[in-house]
């Protein structure tokens, strides 16, 4: 898919907001979906394919604000 | 009247999603719950940079180690005991020279080799690393407090799912002699993906 989740080389974006060994995680939901989302493809409900899939199904302008 | 096309529908707040896939699985009988945890206690205490650093003390102080790691990263880093999911199907050890700079990224999303050298910071999920470091990385660097000499080549890795990649810095000079100890306690998390320099 060529969709706008793939920012390789794309322009016009500012500076990194970059902090020397940056926190990975802001909130405490942001602990549990990534724990959550590896839970999933152990329990065989979807593989890496289609998670990614469903990414790259995300709404843009969804995915461009999603933190 | 029907919603402007410029509008995204109203949803439920992120944290009220999340509650409620976490619920339907356990409805199932998933133990979401429990695995969450597990999986929370993995990303705070288990897959910490210290485990990548503990990898290059070792790559500095032993030759052997250290060819093994660049052929195939993933069999040299669980000699020390430390697993990758069974999708990152490779580990590619990077070797920073003073001639070559190595640098990671993920353009798609966020891919690291996350159980060797923690998980990845903030910034390298924004778009802005992403977009620009592959087409403008001097100056990315340079942005983040990196300044390379002219002369120094700098070559940008785009991670996959299956292949994940982790840096493997220069040994400062004067740290001869030091212990693999010693030396571990130097690398960061920002050396291993490559936007510091040790």
């Amino acid at each position: 898919m060529d969709g706008l989740h793939d920012l390789g080389g794309k322009q016009g974006f500012g500076p990194v907001r970059f902090t020397p060994e940056a926190a990975v995680f802001h909130e405490a939901w942001e602990k549990r979906i990534n724990a959550l989302y590896g839970v999933g493809v152990r329990l065989g409900i979807y593989n890496m394919d289609e998670y990614r899939h469903a990414i790259e199904r995300m709404e843009p302008r969804h995915y461009m604000t999603a933190s | 009247m029907a919603p402007s096309n410029s509008e995204l529908p109203p949803t439920a707040s992120v944290v009220q999603r999340a509650a409620a896939i976490e619920s339907l699985l356990e409805e199932r009988g998933w133990k979401a719950g429990e695995a969450i945890e597990q999986g929370i206690h993995n990303a705070e205490d288990v897959w910490l940079p210290q485990r990548g650093a503990q990898v290059v003390a070792k790559a500095w102080s032993d030759a052997a180690f250290k060819a093994r790691l660049l052929s195939n990263g993933k069999a040299a880093v669980a000699e020390l005991g430390i697993d990758m999911p069974p999708h990152h199907r490779h580990l590619v050890a990077l070797e920073n020279t003073e001639a070559v700079h190595n640098v990671i990224v993920c353009t798609l999303c966020s891919c690291t080799a996350f159980t060797v050298i923690g998980l990845p910071p903030d910034w390298y999920k924004d778009l802005e690393y992403r977009a620009r470091v592959v087409r403008e990385s001097r100056t990315v660097l340079r942005e983040m407090g990196l300044e390379l000499p002219p002369t120094t080549q700098i070559r940008v890795w785009d991670t996959t799912a299956d292949t994940r990649y982790m840096v493997l810095p220069v040994r400062p000079a004067h740290t001869a002699g030091w212990s693999e100890t010693q030396l571990a306690n130097i690398v960061s998390k920002d050396a291993m993906i490559g936007v510091a320099r040790i």
